[in-house]
């Protein structure tokens, strides 16, 4: 089976816990807990008719300092940058994060998520934001980990772009 | 070479000018050239052909000739060697410089071995020294150890090592070294079953390697190499492009790090292609499963051993033992009762008076019926004999009498009550034998009661003798023994005669008495006798009137109606034999014979 290895990037209190809870056990906890350092999970996909294997680093929020991230990233196949969208300064987080990876990296596969979609109300980000990173990094994903939208969805994004070698085939989640 | 060629290039290569220019050719000064230097040019044109040819052949011909030249020049001689050494060591600087990991790569497998060869002898040099400070070492349990060193046969060291070194290896990950990815996994079936999943696991030692390094590690070299919590340590050796984690439960001997490097060197030798190409796809690494396998090592004392085993018996194995062992203790119990049961019941068997009828033996009592002799020994007596309890014991004896001889002794000895003087014994046919000396009234008793007696077929009581009888004997004795001295030729006793007299008839007189107590009949015959001298027929005379003479002296002594004859017998019976005249005067004299009979044969008579 093929496995790749995927990180949670993004600002502290995003919400990149609850999203790997949400793919990787279809649950969800009100109650915050801060990650230190690197929390690992595993998830199993069937993507083009082919099972994967996603190895998923929920790497510790980081707002900017960045001194792990190089090196819980190094090997990684992809990452999912996530913003709160209620948090505008997440997302100059997220952008600073971005950069930083592609320094060190280069250009690798991404998926950009603004999550906490169940709060649109309270969205601290307006429109023309949202179509200038949708020109830059292309479709964004706008998720809930709460209420379970779009989660998978951003997941099997990712995964596609890691993956687009294999056969086009529907692809599913494993529960 | 090809500048020249485009200089001359009025004739194409390869066709050189054979024959003369086409006629008609405007230039006559070209002919007149081609007229005087046509040989020359054609000569000039081969030398160019020959030349590019020569070109074009060349590096292929090198390339056929280069292995074999080189060969030939290092065989004999060392310039080629000297001309490529500086070219070499000046590449293999740059290579270096370059990109350090691909010359890492390629010495690793090379290098490995031999750098654990050097740090395994520098450990045995280590043993040799403990061996060293433990040959010094006088504690009890070192002493233990020596001694099983001489018996196995093993160094002390060794001996040492296998009672400390108590470990099991429960996982082993190989892992990429820069995804983190889990490439294979071996674990024993327990690990397997309580472990967590392998891949998170192998993520998360390559985070937790990241972390650190990126915390407190400034070499390059530098990781992270072993993970300690209680008793399980994680052994982690980094190879260049995977890394081989072990997870240990005990204390592992440092063995056993060389054993991770062998397999972790021997993975990169034989896959340097596959992990190098790694992305993503851990199934070409499967053959990389038995040398992780070949780690999962383990060293258990036999104690431990032991205790292993006896967790493995199960409940239904541990209920049997214990039911098992109750029985065990049930029987031995039960046996020793039963046999000192038994014993008891013999006991009272060979016991003279008692006689059992009925014998029972229960869960927790016992019970016994049957005949008691009176005399016989008291059945609770012996119990104590025997171990028994007595108060699990129920006895039940009706009385009885036995004719066991011993019995019969005891009841004839009460009933009889015999003197001191008297002994009674049984025979085997059933006889009641009696022996000794008694009193005539107890004589008549016991032939009285004795033959009544149960048990006693007859009575014997010849060897009793009669106590007054015995008496009368002596009595009599004594009186014949007497003798009255005469004088010579006369008929009356001499003065000094008389208390021979008396005495003889106070002896008589107690002989009458007995005689009268016991029913005897006592007669007296008095004989008078003469010495040799003087005529017969005279001395015949003389000792009648000597008989009567003491007759009637003993008349007047003793009560009347004692029968008394006489009787003169001159000298036919001399006390002494004369030899000459002093002898005669002994034999003067007058004595007397007492009869004594039982009444009843008088009165039979």
């Amino acid at each position: 089976m093929i496995q790749k290895k995927i990180c949670m990037l993004g600002a502290p209190m995003v919400g990149k816990t609850s999203l790997v809870e949400r793919f990787v056990q279809n649950g969800f906890s009100d109650r915050y807990q801060t990650t230190m350092g690197v929390k690992i999970n595993r998830k199993e996909v069937t993507l083009g008719g082919e099972d994967l294997r996603l190895i998923l680093w929920d790497i510790q929020g980081d707002d900017g300092s960045l001194t792990f991230i190089n090196s819980y990233l190094r090997g990684a196949a992809g990452y999912l940058l996530v913003v709160d969208g209620t948090r505008r300064p997440t997302f100059h987080t997220a952008r600073e994060i971005q950069k930083s990876v592609e320094r060190v990296m280069g250009p690798v596969p991404f998926v950009f998520i603004i999550n906490k979609s169940d709060l649109a109300d309270e969205w601290d980000i307006d429109d023309q934001t949202l179509s200038e990173i949708s020109g830059q990094h292309g479709p964004i994903n706008q998720t809930s980990a709460k209420l379970g939208q779009g989660v998978d969805d951003a997941f099997l994004s990712l995964a596609r772009q890691i993956f687009a070698k294999h056969l086009p085939r529907p692809d599913s989640v494993n529960r | 070479m090809s500048t020249d060629a485009s200089q001359i290039k009025t004739e194409p290569p390869g066709r050189p000018p054979t024959g003369p220019p086409p006629p008609g050719g405007p230039d006559e000064l070209s002919e007149l050239r081609y007229l005087l230097l046509g040989p020359e040019r054609r000569q000039l044109a081969e030398i160019q052909h020959q030349i590019e040819h020569l070109g074009a052949v060349s590096v292929e011909d090198v390339a056929a000739v280069l292995p074999q030249a080189v060969m030939t020049s290092a065989r004999t001689n060392r310039q080629l060697h000297e001309a490529l050494l500086p070219v070499i060591e000046e590449d293999i600087g740059l290579s270096a410089k370059r990109n350090p990991r691909t010359l890492a790569d390629v010495l690793f497998p090379v290098m490995g071995p031999a750098i654990r060869k050097a740090i395994r002898e520098a450990i045995s040099g280590m043993i040799d020294s403990l061996n060293d400070t433990l040959e010094h070492s006088v504690s009890p349990r070192g002493v233990q150890w020596r001694l099983e060193a001489m018996r196995s046969g093993k160094s002390f060291a060794e001996v040492v090592f296998l009672h400390t070194m108590l470990y099991r290896v429960e996982q082993v990950f190989l892992i990429h070294r820069d995804t983190g990815l889990l490439l294979q996994h071996a674990a024993t079936p327990m690990a397997e079953r309580t472990g967590k999943e392998p891949d998170v696991v192998s993520g998360m030692l390559t985070a937790i390697q990241d972390f650190v390094r990126e915390s407190f590690v400034t070499k390059d070299a530098e990781s992270l190499e072993t993970l300690k919590m209680g008793d399980v340590t994680i052994w982690i050796e980094r190879g260049p492009i995977a890394t081989v984690a072990g997870i240990v439960r005990g204390h592992a001997p440092h063995d056993l790090r060389q054993i991770f490097q062998e397999a972790l060197g021997e993975i990169h030798r034989e896959q340097l292609d596959a992990l190098r190409s790694f992305d993503g796809d851990s199934s070409e690494f499967t053959m990389a499963r038995p040398h992780l396998e070949g780690c999962l090592q383990f060293q258990v004392n036999p104690k431990e051993q032991a205790r292993e085993a006896q967790k493995k018996v199960s409940p239904a194995f541990v209920l049997g033992a214990i039911l098992l062992a109750l029985l065990g203790v049930w029987a031995v119990f039960h046996f020793r009762a039963e046999w000192r049961w038994n014993g008891y019941l013999d006991r009272l068997a060979r016991e003279p008076g008692l006689i059992i009828t009925e014998a029972r033996s229960g869960w927790t009592s016992y019970q016994v019926d049957g005949l008691r002799d009176p005399l016989a020994a008291d059945p609770a007596a012996l119990i104590k004999d025997t171990n028994l309890d007595p108060d699990d014991v129920v006895s039940r004896w009706r009385p009885y009498q036995s004719l066991d001889s011993r019995f019969v002794l005891q009841r004839a000895q009460r009933l009889l009550a015999p003197p001191a003087t008297v002994s009674l014994k049984m025979t085997a046919d059933g006889t009641l034998a009696a022996s000794g000396v008694a009193a005539r009234s107890w004589i008549d008793h016991a032939r009285t009661v004795a033959p009544a007696l149960s048990g006693v077929s007859a009575y014997d009581d010849e060897q009793v003798v009669d106590a007054e009888w015995q008496e009368v004997i002596k009595l009599r004795d004594q009186a014949q023994t007497i003798n009255v001295q005469f004088p010579e030729g006369g008929d009356r006793p001499q003065a000094a005669m008389n208390a021979q007299i008396d005495a003889l008839a106070a002896t008589l007189r107690r002989l009458v008495d007995l005689a009268a107590s016991t029913r005897r009949h006592l007669s007296l015959e008095i004989i008078g006798h003469t010495d040799g001298s003087g005529a017969e027929a005279l001395n015949r005379q003389l000792s009648v009137r000597r008989a009567e003479r003491l007759r009637a002296a003993l008349q007047a002594r003793l009560p009347a109606g004692v029968p008394m004859t006489v009787r003169g017998v001159s000298s036919a019976e001399p006390l002494r034999r004369e030899v000459s005249p002093d002898d005669r005067p002994f034999n003067r004299r007058a004595t007397v014979r007492v009869t004594v009979a039982a009444a009843p044969e008088i009165a039979s008579r």
